[in-house]
């Protein structure tokens, strides 16, 4: 039951264009009149409106509409909504109770201001058909047109429920429904008054809530209890029996007439009776048909759309469209925002739309149909789909052979008689069979039977993937059974096969015009088969290969559809059609060409719609961008999957279908033909820094605008989504913008101006409304921002400059004529002069001293002749300086010259001319600047002084004499050069003070130094005195200073002037000569030899020293003057004479004699004996050394050397002897290799068939291993043998890696690891090769013996060998033993002391006096780790040397 | 008498003993490998373990009677023939009590080494043919199940069916049926031979529950 404060709203939209079309019926004469043209219209209209133009396909379900619901919760809109309208403009308005009312342009809700005095709650709206709105709230009435109200005034009464009709003349007719109006329930609105009309008028009812025109003048009026017929002031009342007892209560609701022309009655409660029904005979009758029964639904609205078909809205029950008998429903369970629906209205593009307790929803017509299960197919799982000539539409499901007769959908499943589940390929061929292939079998389907074909050999076929019909009549089947294989078919039975090793194994078949069949393979190729023949093709496709489907034009060519978009195969050339062609998208899945030559593809992203002509330009040109129209999502389409089997199918009415993998989707061209509406934009407002201003022209906008944003709309309803629009400003923007879908253009900064805003928009199908919406506004300048503001700055900033510019060259004379001032009485010449010399301008002291101006003498250019002719400069220097000006010239470089001048009077004075350029930022020379300085005075003085002192200061050094002056305390006044000199100051650090001299002063010297000087001024007497002087540096001076006072007229000493004269050389000479004398004599005497020296003449000794005394027992006195004979050996006379005659012819003579001593005894000596000549005299020099000790050594020594080689004798013996093990061993290896080696060698040659080859091997064996024996042997007897100590050049590498051939064993059996580090390139050693050998073997046999006691550890020796800076070569043997202590280490060396229990303890002292005798060193260091290192070193070959610097 | 599946490793640190002996076991009609250490011995030795082991006794590092040693620990049976370069008594009698076949000084008799060769070689393929039988066996026992294992070893045991039946808490007749299944899967022709199997097994019989 409906709640009473429900509102309904009933409306009858009549279209206006009806009456204005070629008959005008004009007749508002009276009311009576205005009735009749009233109910004309609305017939014709019904009429006309009933012709298919463009409205909802009746012949589609409900479900297959889109519907689209905006709901309250989604946040949409604030509550329910009750009534609604669509002007003119196209806007559609809601009105709710207490909500208002909004305007929507398919994108928003925009709450509606009412006007001014409207109360809060407008409770309907009516859009009339001459461009206004009636708003209709709780008891007024507003009429609004263009933003203003035209029309506004009360009437009680309104507040309930509304019925509203128009009249042709814009005029309503409305009921009023609330319980308070007494007896005029329908009034008749115009723009001045409400008329309405009660009992008194005939209408016995009251009040009322629908209200319909009869098409003849009168109306029907629904009441709460019965439906009244009033026309002319005569009513005829129909009381309605159910509703008897309704007084008071909502009774009929709704009253529309159907397209039969019935008159529909819809009453707001269900029951017997009552609900929906129809209004024939003068009965009210419940619609009731074997589906529906009318009396169970309360109704709120009824509308009769387009086609004729009945929208019923009801309470609680959602809503229902009637059509004939057919009966469709449509609530909450199908998406609906509620069941209770309270409005319905079909809006100008075919939409209808309903509003709920809950929200608004809309239904439209999609351009692709979708047919789903929800359309009663089997299952959403359509694989294929089969257009027949009889109009029949096959679908392959999943389950079910679906098909589609006339718009009814129905199913043949397995209980009525499908052989199987899965339905695959389907073919009707040329005389109207249906081939069906189900699950494993091909089947003939006629008059509702299926029958299977028989299969070879019983074997069922396989799921038939791709079936065709050749021109032949013969049918292919591509079969996936267990073997993929393809049958031929004819008279029902299976004639041949082919196996995928003869056919390539497919998928799509499709018959070639020219004969034969075509198979898309599973590898992505195409295959012609025809006759017997195959013809491969690759296509080479990206993404799945299996091409979906495959037509053969009749020119040969083919068209595939593949996920690389449309692949076209001409004369053996494969091309495609990508995105690259303007594709949306390359994945196509099927496509078909319809009666009209129009292309139909189905792709990922929907169908694409092609002219032939296009596909004709791309078969020209593969690169060809082809045009093309998209139906995508929102028109439908949804290509989610891939259809296995047959994928599009074009029907006989000219429709294509296509199978999706989930749905059948159908496009009807002739209704894609018909476009959107077009599109008119619309501008909404203008918001300015945030303050939103109504679109009102010529608006004016404050000045400077920050952020401007300009709303605009248009209002669409089809698809919103694909408004698109363009806006430009003008003179702001040189072009259109392209917004896309934003509704809102933005500005920032926008200078002031008067500006122009146009925007336009394009329906959803792309088409562009070029009318514009138009907005004209301005913006006001600022202050600054006008023409008189600027011009004032741009004056005040010139007047400030020129101000300036006075002021400083009022500055800039002032100070020029200081500055000429001060110039001109500098008492030096200066002048100014151009870059080369042009434009002189000088001082006046020129003036003065030339007696005439520059000017006269030509330009003072070193290029000017007259200049050079003026005699201004001295004629001799004139050429100096002219080359010097020309070279300052050239180079830019300022210089100095000293040059005479002319005076006024003729005389030439000496000038220093200076010449400065003055350069500008680039370096270039502006001009020159110059001074002539007069210098003839300084420079005469300067001549004279000079000559002066140089000749005093070269007597002074001539005579190493310097004077000097000082005052009476000695301080110095004067010092000559060579006083300085002399005393060792720097005179250019200028007169020392008068402590610096005295403190130089030789300590000793001082006193008489200071009373010599007191002499000369206290005793006012010239005095002498000599001393010495102490440099710092330790240099000592011997000086003779004469000082002589000077006395002024009183007689005092004013100061005291000298010389100092350095004696230094003289002194040094006199006391050389003396040391000289007793320095040679202690030499001579102190001399370990005898010294004689003999007159040669007289052969007498002449001087002897003490050594010569001591030695023979003799006085120096007893000595001289005697004959050398006397100790000589009597027997050595002649050797003494022949010395002499040797020592004579100038030989210096080595010799030994015996000298015999005073007490008679001899000794032997050695002589040196030389002759020197002095004064004239020869005499011979005779050094005589004892040598009886030294020859007792040499034969000491020889003893030892021969023990020591025995020594080493018996060390190396017995080392060996240690090493007897080893050695054996070393002679066993390669002993048992040859006995080896010898048996093999027997029993390769014994035997039947000798193997000589192995017993040459094996022969050569035993060579090779006795060899090495033998070296062994010969190795140790080295050791042995008593060498005579020949040295030779050896490799110290060799002699290492000998010795270690003889105690690896030894070595081995101590599981010592012996490792080498030969370095590359060792000098070569001059040596005993046995006693170095020794040395090694030494060291070795220590260090393995050192490490046999150690556990736990590697044992471990390393031997290096190396150079070592400068010409040494250093052996290491370095082992992991135990190691040494420091007592120990300090005493190894020591003949016959021992660490081992056996040794001799002469080993390393043997090595130590061999590797010594060899110049070199051994020592012993201790490792870093454990251990011992022995070193020895050993000078490089001295030849080798030699030769290698 | 040419063998070609005998195998014999040569271990010696000498170049002309490792080529002499090489060279004379070849002739003697032997395959040789040879080694220069006893480390490279037991990195590079093959899959194939050979025959015999004709080891140096100072070999540098592991020494041949450390390999000895070395290969008795990880159970590799190959008869050793020691060679030596200096007699050395303690050591050989050290190597012949470890199981060497002979011990032998350098240089030495062909005729002795190839006859010291032979008897290891036939000492391995005896050792060898144990090994398969025992493995045979081995596995023969591994294929009874727990409870036949069970039977089997009251079996050789000596107890009677009615005994074992107690004993095992099961009936006779499923005794019968274990014992039948027993001597079929270990292939025995008679009770004897069981044991004669149970033996060489390491089988005991267990003690029964009512003696402890």
């Amino acid at each position: 039951m409906p709640q009473p404060n429900l509102h309904v709203i009933a409306i009858v939209d009549d279209d206006p264009s009806a009456c204005a079309g070629p008959q005008p019926l004009v007749l508002r004469l009276n009311q009576r009149r205005t009735l009749i043209a009233a109910a004309l219209c609305s017939f014709l209209y019904l009429l006309l409106a009933a012709a298919p133009v463009r409205a909802l396909d009746p012949n589609k379900r409900l479900t297959q509409y889109v519907h689209t619901s905006w709901r309250i919760q989604d946040g949409s809109l604030p509550a329910g909504m009750f009534s609604i309208t669509q002007t003119s403009d196209g806007f559609l308005w809601f009105s709710g109770i207490a909500q208002g009312v909004y305007r929507f342009d398919g994108v928003r809700f925009l709450p509606w201001v009412p006007p001014t005095k409207m109360g809060f709650h407008i409770y309907s709206v009516f859009a009339d058909h001459v461009g206004g709105l009636w708003a209709l709230g709780d008891h007024e009435i507003a009429h609004v047109k263009d933003g203003a109200v035209i029309a506004y005034f009360d009437l009680e009464g309104l507040g309930g429920r509304v019925g509203i009709s128009q009249d042709p003349d814009g005029s309503l007719w409305i009921t009023r429904a609330s319980n308070r109006v007494a007896d005029a329930p329908l009034c008749h609105i115009t723009d001045r008054a409400a008329k309405c009309f009660g009992k008194s008028d005939g209408i016995p009812i009251s009040p009322a809530d629908a209200v319909l025109p009869d098409g003849e003048g009168g109306f029907w009026v629904g009441g709460q209890t019965a439906l009244v017929h009033w026309r002319a002031g005569v009513s005829q009342v129909y009381p309605i029996e159910g509703l008897k007892s309704n007084a008071g209560d909502v009774g009929i609701t709704s009253l529309v007439r159907g397209a039969d022309g019935s008159l529909w009655v819809g009453i707001a409660a269900a029951g017997p009776g009552l609900g929906l029904g129809q209004f024939r005979n003068g009965a009210f009758r419940p619609f009731v048909t074997a589906e529906f029964d009318g009396t169970k639904v309360a109704v709120y609205d009824m509308i009769v759309d387009g086609d004729g078909s009945l929208w019923v809205s009801s309470v609680g029950k959602g809503i229902f469209r009637i059509r004939g008998n057919v009966v469709e429903h449509y609530g909450r369970a199908d998406g609906l925002s509620s069941d209770t629906v309270t409005a319905l209205f079909e809006d100008k593009e075919r939409i209808v739309w309903a509003t709920t307790t809950n929200g608004i929803d809309s239904f439209r017509d999609p351009r692709i149909t979708t047919f789903s299960a929800l359309e009663g197919l089997g299952k959403d799982a359509v694989t294929g789909v089969l257009a027949s000539k009889d109009g029949t539409i096959w679908i392959a499901n999943s389950g079910s052979l679906d098909h589609i007769v006339n718009a009814s959908v129905s199913s043949i499943r397995s209980e009525n008689g499908l052989p199987g589940h899965q339905v695959a390929s389907l073919l009707e061929d040329r005389v109207g069979n249906l081939w069906v292939g189900v699950d494993d079998g091909l089947y003939l389907f006629k008059d509702g039977r299926f029958r299977r074909l028989p299969e070879p050999d019983h074997q069922p076929l396989g799921l038939v993937v791709g079936v065709a019909e050749d021109i032949d009549g013969d049918i292919w089947a591509e079969c996936a059974g267990r073997t993929r294989k393809l049958v031929r078919i004819r008279d029902f039975r299976v004639v041949e096969e082919f196996v995928s090793s003869q056919v390539p194994p497919g998928h799509t078949l499709a018959p070639d015009p020219q004969g034969g069949i075509w198979i898309g393979t599973l590898k992505g190729d195409l295959v012609r088969f025809r006759q017997g023949g195959l013809e491969n093709f690759s296509l080479q496709t990206k993404g799945d290969p299996v091409s979906r489907q495959i037509i053969v034009n009749a020119d040969g060519s083919v068209l595939a559809a593949s996920d690389d978009g449309l692949v076209g195969l001409r004369q053996g050339k494969v091309q495609r059609m990508t995105t690259k062609n303007g594709l949306p998208c390359d994945s196509v899945i099927s496509f078909t060409e319809d009666n009209a030559k129009q292309w139909w593809l189905y792709t990922g992203c929907g169908v694409v719609e092609l002219a032939n002509s296009e596909i004709q330009r791309w078969w020209a040109n593969p690169e060809a961008v082809v045009q093309n129209h998209v139906y995508d999502v929102l028109d439908g389409a949804r290509p989610q999957g891939r259809p296995s089997f047959n994928s599009a199918a074009l029907s006989l009415d000219g429709r294509i279908w296509f199978a999706s993998g989930f749905v059948l989707q159908m496009v009807e061209p002739s209704r894609l033909s018909q476009k959107a509406a077009s599109a008119q934009a619309y501008v909404e407002s203008v918001v300015v820094d945030h303050k939103e201003f109504r679109a009102t022209d010529n608006l004016k906008l404050s000045r400077h605008p920050r952020d401007l944003q300009i709303d605009y709309t248009s209002p669409s309803f089809l698809i919103p989504q694909r408004v698109r629009f363009r806006y430009r400003l003008d003179p702001y923007d040189r072009d259109w913008h392209d917004a896309g879908t934003r509704r809102q253009a933005f500005y920032t900064d926008l200078p002031p101006g008067k500006y122009s805003f146009r925007v336009i928009a394009s329906n959803s199908d792309g088409v562009w409304n070029e009318t514009a919406a138009k907005l004209n506004f301005s913006v006001a300048p600022a202050y600054y921002q006008t023409n008189w503001f600027r011009a004032l700055c741009v004056a005040l900033f010139l007047a400030l400059l020129w101000g300036a510019y006075l002021l400083r060259v009022r500055r800039l004379q002032r100070d020029f004529k200081k500055l000429r001032d001060v110039i001109d009485t500098i008492p030096t010449i200066v002048f100014e002069v151009g870059p080369r010399g042009s434009g002189a301008v000088a001082n006046r002291r020129w003036l003065e001293y030339t007696g005439s101006p520059l000017r006269q003498y030509g330009r003072f250019s070193p290029e000017d002749q007259a200049w050079r002719d003026s005699t201004c400069i001295h004629p001799n220097d004139i050429d100096v300086y002219v080359k010097c000006w020309e070279r300052a010239i050239a180079t830019g470089q300022p210089f100095e010259l000293e040059t005479r001048v002319r005076r006024a009077d003729g005389e030439y004075r000496w000038f220093l001319a200076r010449h400065v350029p003055l350069h500008n930022m680039h370096g270039k020379i502006l001009k020159w600047f110059g001074t002539f300085t007069d210098i003839e005075d300084r420079k005469r003085a300067e001549e004279a002084l000079r000559r002066s002192e140089a000749y005093l200061a070269d007597a002074h050094m001539l005579a190493h004499t310097g004077a000097w002056a000082s005052d009476s305390t000695t301080a110095p006044l004067y010092w000559s050069e060579e006083v300085f000199r002399i005393f060792g100051f720097d005179p250019q650090c200028g007169l020392p003070a008068r402590e610096e001299p005295l403190r130089r002063i030789y300590p000793e010297d001082f006193d008489k130094f200071k009373q010599a000087f007191d002499r000369a001024i206290h005793g006012k007497l010239d005095s002498q005195v000599e001393f010495r002087i102490l440099w710092p540096d330790g240099t000592l001076k011997h000086i003779q200073a004469i000082a002589h006072p000077v006395l002024n007229a009183n007689g005092e000493v004013v100061e005291v002037v000298g010389t100092t004269v350095d004696i230094t050389e003289r002194k040094r000479a006199e006391e050389e000569l003396h040391e000289g004398e007793t320095r040679f004599r202690t030499f001579v005497d102190h001399a370990g030899d005898a010294l004689f020296v003999y007159d040669l003449e007289q052969r007498t000794v002449v001087d002897v020293n003490r050594s010569a005394c001591e030695s023979l027992g003799y006085t120096r006195e007893e000595l001289i003057g005697k004959s050398p004979l006397g100790f000589h050996m009597d027997s050595y006379k002649v050797e003494m004479d022949s010395i002499v005659g040797r020592a004579a012819a100038g030989e210096t003579v080595f010799d030994t004699h015996w000298h015999r001593r005073k007490d008679g005894s001899t000794f032997p000596v050695e002589v040196h004996a030389s002759m020197v000549s002095y004064r004239g005299g020869r005499f011979l020099l005779m050094v005589a050394r004892n040598i009886t000790d030294r020859l007792r050594a040499d034969e000491q020594r020889d003893k030892l050397r021969q023990l020591e080689a025995d020594l080493a004798h018996i060390n190396r013996v017995s080392m060996l002897g240690e090493l007897t093990a080893s050695i054996a061993h070393e002679v066993n290896q390669p002993l048992s290799g040859v006995v080896s080696n010898g048996s093999a060698c027997l029993r390769w040659l014994a035997g039947d068939r000798p193997n000589l080859e192995e017993a040459r091997e094996a022969a050569q064996r035993i060579v090779r291993d006795g060899k090495r024996a033998a070296e062994v042997v010969t190795r140790v007897r080295a050791l042995t043998k008593r060498t005579a100590g020949s040295r030779e050049k050896l490799d110290l590498n060799v002699i290492i890696g000998e010795v270690i051939a003889i105690v690896g064993d030894e070595a081995k059996k101590n599981s010592v690891t012996i490792r080498t580090q030969f370095a590359d390139g060792i000098f070569p050693v001059l040596g005993d090769r046995v006693q170095l050998q020794q040395v090694v073997l030494n060291l070795v046999m220590n260090g393995i013996e050192a490490m046999s006691s150690v556990e736990g550890r590697e044992r471990e020796m390393m031997i290096a060998a190396g150079n070592t800076d400068p010409d040494q070569v250093q052996v290491t043997v370095q082992d992991s033993g135990a190691g040494l202590d420091q007592d120990k280490m300090s005493k190894i060396f020591d003949p016959f002391y021992t660490t081992k229990a056996h040794g001799m303890g002469m080993g390393l002292s043997i090595s130590r006096s061999i590797v010594q005798a060899h110049g070199g060193r051994l020592w012993a260091a201790a490792n870093q780790g454990p251990g011992t290192s022995f070193h020895f070193t050993l000078p490089r070959h001295e030849a080798e040397s030699n030769a290698a610097a | 008498m040419p063998q070609p599946d005998v195998v014999i490793a040569i271990v010696d640190d000498d170049p002309s003993v490792r080529e002499g002996l090489s060279s004379l076991l070849r002739s003697a009609g032997l395959r040789v490998e040879t080694f220069a250490s006893a480390q490279e011995f037991l990195v590079r030795r093959g899959s194939e373990a050979p025959s015999c082991l004709v080891l140096d006794l100072q070999l540098p590092g592991l020494s041949g009677l450390d390999l000895q040693k070395r290969m008795a620990e990880v159970e590799l049976e190959i008869p050793i023939v020691f060679l030596t370069g200096h007699g050395n008594i303690p050591a050989s009698v050290q190597a012949m009590k470890a199981g060497a076949v002979e011990f032998l000084t350098k240089p030495f008799d062909d005729q002795k080494l190839l006859n010291a060769i032979h008897e290891a070689v036939e000492r391995d393929r005896h050792i060898r043919q144990q090994n398969a039988e025992m493995r045979e066996l081995r596995d023969r026992y591994e294929s009874l199940t727990a409870r036949e294992q069970e039977v089997m070893q009251q079996v050789v045991s000596g107890l009677l069916n009615k005994q074992i039946a107690g004993e095992l808490k099961i009936t006779e007749f499923t005794v019968k049926i274990h014992r039948g299944r027993v001597m079929r899967k270990m292939h025995a022709d008679s009770l004897a031979d069981l044991v004669r199997m149970a033996e060489n097994l390491g089988i005991h019989s267990p003690k029964r529950s009512a003696r402890t």
